[in-house]
């Protein structure tokens, strides 16, 4: 006869079962980033502790004594005659220059001159206008080309030698290509709702142009929506490297102002889809702009 | 195991597995398209603990103002958009909603503090207006009369801080200031902070001086003059007034440029009809060839590394630019265009090298990455030339000259540009300006 002790097998079971859930409650904690509590940005209390001093010696010493004028006290090691006085010398008569043909603003153009009215052609009836979604307004002249070329290179063989390599900082592990939202099946957002939000921040997210690396610049920030579509926390997801990378600082404080701004508050998102926006990551990426 | 303890386990079990059974949704698209603006700043009037620090206390800020505006980046908004006023902010703090209504992105202010012994505290707070927090705080003690410096410091701070590079208000320009009809000219070497304030001549215009060159470490200049017979390269030391003769360099067109570390500097000099490149230690005094080429090799500028030189050749059969290595020797051409390409100019940041450059007629200033790639010219004129870096390689400066309306004579100025190719600014001078050449920071 066999006997079989059920109690001692469901208590195994159950150590057993224990551990495993164990196991894969640390997994969750540690793979699952929405149980993590995000860490806060910096905050820096405006306190007179804060402000650091500079001391007079820093300062006040290394005062540049001003650029001698001739003749000068001490011989100089040249042998050349002291040079005269400059005080004697009369200064050289100003010239009202006049500015100059190119200035940083455009030179305003000349009146046209107005030719002899033509005879009235009767007036085409006018198309009926379409209601279509309105078009994106056209980059600036400045946007669409944030570094100026005077004249377009002609085609010309590149050099043999291989160029250096310049210097790359260390790769983020957060820059691997996001997951986009997909199209709406159920409560999902949309393409064109989230374009929508798309566009609203272009219009406030304002990058620098003409900044070293500005491509390796991608920027994700953490938002804590409320239900109004205001923004109830912003955060950057990458903290390390805005506290060790004074670039990527400013690139990431000009995306929490962008969230924030008057413009962009509340963000154009569904009201009725919050459980599906309560949490956005968003990555500013300025690579296309670029 | 009881019975009760077992069904506790199991609950507990299953309450830590719920949190996992519907996983919260996250919302996640990448925005790639915005705005290239100067960011609106507001720089208030600095508070003044006594009426004789008035002055100082408006007179910073507005130095701060115009140096951020003047560097295109920034969008100084006027004091009459202001609602706070300056006794509200020391008094009740800053009220950050008032600032938001002003369209202010980053607000200024400050206080002004005499000493007893006859300096000055200076104290300046940078305030994100959104994120509703100081980004920076910083005080300075300095006598009473260097407090344009200071202005120049804390917008230095302010710049660095906003846009995350190296700024570059504190430094100065020397260059040659010239005066009189063409046949007559007068040159003379001249000095003046960044912005064109606290100018001064540094020679009396007797004799011709040319191409300024400022020591990336110390406060130390060398620039060539034909007060002798021949050219001569000086070095002059800012902080004493003391001058003292590098050497006769007969065939020489350009001063030398100084090495990064300021212990050496590279020139050209024709010998025999033939120019290559040479080295100098300024401790030594020790000289040695850098090229051996038939050809005209000039206007050599050291890499910020000091690893490499940029200089300009028509050994191709047309004057091109070239990178020499310093350690092996190897020299790569890295401009194919047309038309002439001359005087060579490595930026601080390493990333650009600047030209002048001579094509269908008219004179550009361009830059171009050092693997030769990404040419762009950015400004051009009837005669535009001398190309010199701001400290942190963002700005540059040069001169522009064209015929005077009578003929006679020649009018030169001083302009700076963005190196986006935006942002080109007049740079007043006394009188009319040349080869101009960029401090380090201060």
């Amino acid at each position: 006869m066999i006997h079989v002790d059920t109690d001692d097998d469901l208590n195994k079971a159950l150590m057993v079962s224990a551990a495993l859930h164990l196991f894969i409650l640390i997994i969750g904690i540690v793979g699952l980033p929405f149980l993590k509590k995000p860490e806060p940005t910096i905050i820096e209390l405006p306190n007179i502790v804060d402000v650091e001093f500079v001391t007079a010696e820093e300062t006040s010493a290394p005062k540049r004594a001003p650029p001698k004028p001739e003749p000068r006290k001490s011989a100089p090691k040249m042998t050349a005659e002291a040079p005269p006085d400059l005080s004697k010398v009369p200064m050289p008569k100003v010239e009202d220059t006049p500015p100059p043909e190119e200035q940083a603003k455009s030179v305003p153009l000349p009146p046209e001159t107005l030719a002899k009215p033509l005879p009235k052609k009767p007036k085409p009836p006018e198309p009926k206008k379409e209601l279509t979604k309105k078009a994106p307004e056209p980059p600036s002249e400045e946007f669409s080309s944030l570094l100026k070329n005077l004249v377009e290179p002609e085609d010309k063989k590149l050099p043999e030698w291989e160029p250096r390599p310049r210097e790359e900082p260390p790769e983020d592990p957060a820059e691997e290509p996001m997951p986009e939202a997909p199209l709406s099946l159920d409560n999902r957002l949309n393409v064109s709702e989230i374009d929508a939000v798309r566009q609203q921040l272009a219009g406030c997210w304002n990058v620098l142009s003409g900044a070293r690396y500005a491509e390796d610049l991608v920027v994700e920030v953490r938002l804590y929506m409320n239900p109004d579509r205001t923004v109830r926390k912003a955060v950057i997801v990458d903290q390390v490297r805005y506290n060790r990378d004074g670039l990527f600082k400013a690139a990431a404080d000009s995306a929490l102002r962008a969230v924030r701004m008057e413009r962009c508050s509340p963000l154009r998102l569904p009201a009725d889809k919050y459980e599906q926006w309560k949490v956005t990551t968003i990555r500013f990426d300025p690579r296309d702009m670029l | 195991m009881p019975f009760m303890f077992r069904t506790a386990l199991l609950m507990t079990l299953l309450l830590l597995t719920l949190p996992f059974s519907g996983a919260r949704a996250e919302l996640k698209f990448s925005v790639t398209q915005g705005r290239s603006e100067a960011l609106p700043i507001a720089v208030q009037s600095f508070y003044a603990e006594s009426p004789g620090d008035s002055k100082i206390a408006r007179e910073i800020p507005n130095i701060i103002a115009a140096n951020l505006e003047r560097s295109g980046l920034f969008k100084p908004l006027p004091d009459n958009a202001f609602i706070q006023s300056v006794a509200s902010v020391k008094q009740h703090g800053v009220r950050f909603d008032e600032w938001r209504a002003t369209a202010a992105q980053a607000l200024v202010t400050g206080k002004v503090i005499a000493q007893n012994n006859g300096t000055a505290r200076v104290e300046f707070r940078l305030w994100d207006i959104f994120g509703e927090k100081q980004l920076t705080g910083v005080a300075y003690t300095t006598t009473n009369d260097n407090w344009r410096r200071i202005a120049h410091i804390i917008s230095d701070k302010i710049y660095a801080r906003l846009t995350g590079e190296d700024s570059y208000f504190d430094s100065r320009i020397v260059y040659i200031a010239e005066s009189g009809p063409t046949t007559d000219r007068r040159k003379r070497l001249a000095i003046m902070d960044q912005d064109g304030a606290n100018h001064k001549y540094l020679t009396s215009g007797n004799y011709l001086v040319l191409t300024p060159r400022f020591s990336p470490t110390e406060q130390k200049i060398v620039y060539m003059s034909y007060e002798a017979s021949s050219p001569r390269v000086y070095l002059y030391d800012l902080t004493t007034g003391a001058r003292e003769i590098l050497g006769d360099f007969p065939g020489m067109t350009f001063a030398p440029r100084f090495s990064p570390d300021g212990k050496r500097v590279v020139m050209s000099q024709a010998i025999n009809g033939n120019s290559d490149l040479y080295e100098l230690d300024l401790r030594t005094r020790n000289k040695r060839r850098l090229t051996t080429n038939s050809s005209i090799d000039t206007a050599p500028s050291y890499s910020p590394d000091g690893r490499q030189v940029a200089f300009e050749s028509d050994r191709g059969g047309s004057q091109q630019l070239y990178i020499l290595d310093m350690k092996s020797g190897r020299e790569q051409r890295i401009t194919f265009g047309k038309g002439r390409y001359g005087n060579p100019v490595w930026s601080p940041r390493g990333d650009l090298i600047a030209f002048t450059r001579i094509y269908q007629g008219k004179f550009y200033i361009g830059v171009i990455r050092p693997d030769g790639s990404g040419e762009r010219l950015i400004t051009s004129a009837y005669h535009v030339e001398g190309p010199s870096w701001s400290p942190n390689g963002r700005v540059l400066t040069y001169f522009k000259e064209r015929p005077s309306s009578d003929g006679n004579s020649r009018v030169a100025n001083l302009y700076t540009i963005d190196i986006t190719g935006f942002n080109e600014r007049l740079l007043p001078t006394p009188v009319d300006g040349s080869d101009p050449a960029w401090s380090p920071l201060n």
